[in-house]
């Protein structure tokens, strides 16, 4: 059935910038930006409209200073940079054209014609998230340009976070954007270049890389837990948590940790009142189902390893390894392929077996703790091969051919094909969601290139 | 700094009205009744009808989708996740706040034309009673009115409270209409041709104060209703007929057998001619299976607000409850059962020999309960009847029998409710 839709979106800015050099050593600048853009535009409030961002930076070569470039240091730390920023900046991502309207719906049957509401309520409120982020770093050349280390500590604080909600129905809406909470990034990231073997025939380059980023939410009103829409259910924003944290459904235990089971045997959710876990007289959980932080898709660190090795400036040859560390995955695949309805999985063999009592996948599925992997990986990313040769006919300058091979190994004990998958896609709030996703293939690439 | 004349940012969204265009304008609020129906007949309908309607075995659910098959097992095991569940009620409480928002703004905004302001307040008060009264007949307590997110949480109300306020909205709407006949543009550009907003509304205060235990006003109500105009609710291709889509085409349900109506064989009349009229035969790996037709057959066939013989079973339980003349009910059941399918207004006719068993209250009860369960049919009344007629209950443990007359008696309140709101409260057991 056709039908057209037309969006619309006018942003307006303007922004001045200037960078002053001091004796070659020394370069600072600054810049303001004021924007406006029309998803935010408030009729009634026309101040609001306009957002004014302001940003500064310093960078200082340390090593160009008279002490440094004639003392003793220049010989082993010849090149110091010290870095400092501080930035301020909008984001319009979140927002449709229109979604700060409650916009009906229009409809059309035996001649009549209707709108009704809905599913997402406006908000006349809604303003951009602002965002400020303070940088600090140094970049070092060691032993004569040898070694270089570049590192950065950076916080981030974001105000007024849009985020897509889901509503309780008595409020007679589903989902609806609202301006709520703060979130900070800060963390570390540091890169260590070095040439351990540099001679006429052979060329070793290394490149490594350190990132670690902490994140938190805060300032969700109410119970302080905002669901998000299109989290399958299972994804919330809590407060002191990182965003993006699974909340669901979980084991009920005794106190020691191990499983209360049902009197058939069974293990079972935990039940209770406003988050406390309640209990009958003979033990048993009694209450409302209860939800709670499960697992965080946040990752405790990313690293990457890159060897480069060029032999007689022909032949070169590349290894890179990336490791993703500390995070949890939710294994929906695992979940719906071990119930005994879909029941596909090599997980429910203990069941048709008779070595679990018959049932058991029944109850599991709707304790989503159950589901929660560490999904911590290292993976051989890339392995390369290349030469190059000069011919000197047709007037090419060079021909290279190469084999690369990408993705080819992967070290983890996450339970799935792959624990880089998303079913959410390149979503910021809803990560690590594994819903029968095809995984990232293992390719090998033969290419030829010539350049003339 | 220059001030630019720079763009307008102030754009309009060109594809949809926005709230402030819809509830400050005649033509705003007159579309809004419309949308407010057709989002009934559409959305609410197919979770009122797909949903209890396997809980209370008139369906088989099929597909394996796991909303599906959870409502199917029910139990007291149904989880408060079930995207079912969540529908029925949040579609409802969207339907709802549709309502209150023309309750509110049509006072003012049709205060200079009273014919029209009149009838979208009880066009409005009766589908905020349909919501209300599902509400009640699914759900041991729900929020009286819908509160915007930013208020205060919604509070809960027992179900009888809901019925009564139903009630009241529905005597409230048949006395505005009654006292000043909708306005002709009221007719042309909302009701159409195909929706009869006295008789429906009459419809259900017959339904409602009889599951309130009102007998004298279903009475009234009853004999007020003119048994033979049609009221419908419509659908073309874009707005297609939801239980033809989920039932039909999608293949989530279908009617638990080729005859029967889903009752317990003891139940069920044989050769009763509603049965060819309800359920359909479709032949896969040789073998007949049952599928829904009739109301459901295809994408635009209308279905109806309210069936003129639910009013006749409605009038005999409420003599036979009341301790009226047994004999007149007697008269109604037996309207019932003789008509032919020709006869009756939309084609339900069941072809049945006159009633022949004992005249007293329990039998004729229990025949009562027999003759609404193939009259109507998947028209979401199955559980509630149910409950009001004393069939055995679910066990409230483990999961209920096939041969159990209904899998849960009222549903779990769902989780996206509880998430945010604090006042929701304790599941039911079972």
């Amino acid at each position: 059935m056709a039908s057209e839709g037309r969006t619309e979106r006018r942003i307006e800015g303007y922004f001045a910038q200037q960078t002053f050099g001091l004796g070659q050593r020394l370069y600072l600048t600054g810049a303001v930006r004021v924007d406006a853009a029309s998803p935010f535009y408030d009729r009634l409030n026309n101040d609001a409209n306009w957002q004014t961002y302001y940003k500064a930076s310093a960078s200082y070569l340390l090593s160009e200073e008279g002490f440094w470039k004639n003392g003793p240091l220049t010989n082993y730390v010849p090149t110091l940079k010290l870095r400092a920023s501080y930035g301020q900046s909008g984001n319009l991502t979140a927002i449709g054209a229109y979604d700060k309207q409650t916009n009906y719906v229009p409809t059309s049957v035996g001649g009549l014609l209707g709108v009704y509401r809905p599913a997402q309520l406006g908000d006349p409120r809604l303003g951009p998230e602002r965002q400020e982020e303070v940088e600090l770093g140094f970049d070092a050349g060691f032993f004569g340009g040898r070694i270089g280390l570049e590192a950065t500590y950076y916080n981030k604080k974001i105000n007024d976070l849009l985020l897509n909600r889901t509503f309780e129905p008595s409020t007679g809406f589903l989902t609806g954007l609202q301006n709520v909470g703060t979130m900070t990034n800060q963390g570390v990231e540091v890169l260590l270049r070095a040439v351990p073997l540099q001679k006429e025939k052979v060329v070793w380059n290394i490149t490594a890389t350190y990132t670690r980023n902490r994140n938190e939410v805060n300032g969700i009103e109410g119970n302080g837990i905002l669901p998000f829409a299109g989290g399958f259910g299972q994804v919330a924003a809590v407060n002191g948590a990182p965003v993006g944290v699974f909340y669901s459904t979980y084991y009920a235990r005794n106190p020691d940790g191990s499983l209360l089971l049902t009197p058939a045997g069974f293990p079972q959710r935990e039940l209770g009142v406003n988050g406390v876990p309640q209990r009958t007289p003979e033990g048993q959980p009694r209450g409302s189902v209860l939800s709670k932080i499960i697992g965080d898709p946040n990752p405790d660190y990313l690293a990457s390893l890159i060897n480069e090795v060029t032999v007689a400036g022909n032949l070169n040859f590349r290894l890179q390894f990336d490791a993703v560390q500390g995070f949890d995955v939710f294994n929906f695949t695992r979940r719906v392929g071990e119930r005994d309805l879909y029941g596909g999985l090599a997980g429910y063999e203990p069941e048709l077996r008779g070595e679990v009592p018959k049932g058991t996948s029944a109850v599991l599925f709707g304790i989503f703790e159950e589901y929660i992997e560490d999904g911590s990986y290292v993976k051989l990313r890339e392995a390369s091969v290349s030469y190059t040769l000069t011919p000197k006919f047709l007037g090419l300058q060079n021909i290279r051919a190469s084999l690369t091979g990408r993705n080819l190994l992967v070290f983890t004990n996450y339970s799935g094909y792959d624990p880089e998958v998303n079913a959410a896609g390149q979503s910021t709030v809803v990560r690590n969601f594994d819903f029968v996703e095809v995984p990232i293939p293992r390719t090998l690439t033969l290419g030829l290139s010539a350049t003339f | 700094m220059l001030i630019a004349p720079g763009c307008d940012l102030n754009l309009p969204n060109p594809n949809n009205p926005t709230e402030a265009e819809v509830l400050t304008t005649r033509d705003g609020l007159l579309a809004l009744s419309v949308g407010m129906r057709q989002f009934y007949a559409n959305s609410a309908l197919e979770a009122v009808i797909l949903t209890p309607g396997a809980t209370a075995r008139e369906l088989r659910g099929i597909s394996t989708f796991t909303n599906v098959l959870e409502v199917e097992a029910g139990g007291a095991d149904l989880p408060n996740n079930n995207a079912n569940i969540t529908n029925l009620w949040s579609r409802l409480l969207r339907v709802a706040g549709m309502a209150e928002d023309l309750t509110t703004s049509a006072p003012t905004v049709l205060s200079a034309d009273p014919a029209t302001r009149d009838a979208v307040l009880a066009h409005a008060n009766l589908f905020r009673a349909i919501a209300l009264g599902t509400l009640s007949q699914c759900f041991e307590q729900a929020p009286l009115t819908t509160s915007r997110q930013g208020g205060p949480a919604a509070t809960f109300v027992p179900r009888e409270q809901l019925l009564s306020e139903a009630i009241r909205l529905l005597d409230e709407a048949q006395q505005l209409i009654t006292a000043t006949p909708p306005s002709a543009d009221f007719n042309t550009k909302v009701l159409g041709s195909a929706f009869d907003l006295i008789n429906t509304i009459n419809a259900y205060r017959v339904r409602y104060t009889l599951q309130a235990g009102n007998y004298a006003a279903t009475l009234a109500a009853a004999n007020s209703i003119d048994l033979t105009k049609r009221s419908v609710f419509q659908y073309n291709n874009q707005n297609p007929n939801p239980i033809y889509q989920s039932a039909v085409v999608a293949r989530n349900f279908r009617p638990r057998e080729l005859t029967g109506f889903g009752l317990p064989a003891a139940l069920a009349y044989p050769n009763d001619a509603r049965v060819a009229f309800y359920i359909g035969q479709e032949t896969i790996n040789n073998a007949p299976q049952p599928v829904v037709t009739g109301f459901f057959a295809t994408i635009n066939t209308s279905i109806p607000a309210y069936l003129p013989d639910e009013i006749r079973l409605s009038r005999a339980e409420a003599l036979v409850r009341s301790g009226g003349s047994l004999a007149a009910a007697v008269q109604d059941i037996n309207a019932v059962r003789t008509q032919a399918p020709g006869a009756d207004l939309y084609g339900v006719g069941a072809n049945l020999p006159t009633y022949s068993g004992p005249v007293t209250t329990e039998a004729l009860l229990l025949e009562i309960y027999r003759q609404r369960s193939a009259e109507l049919y998947l028209t979401g009344l199955r559980l509630p009847d149910s409950r009001r007629f004393g069939r055995p209950a679910p066990p409230a443990t483990g999961t209920p029998p096939a041969s159990a007359e209904r899998n849960r008696n009222f549903y779990p309140y769902p989780q996206q409710e509880r998430l945010t709101n604090p006042n929701v409260p304790a599941d039911p057991a079972i």
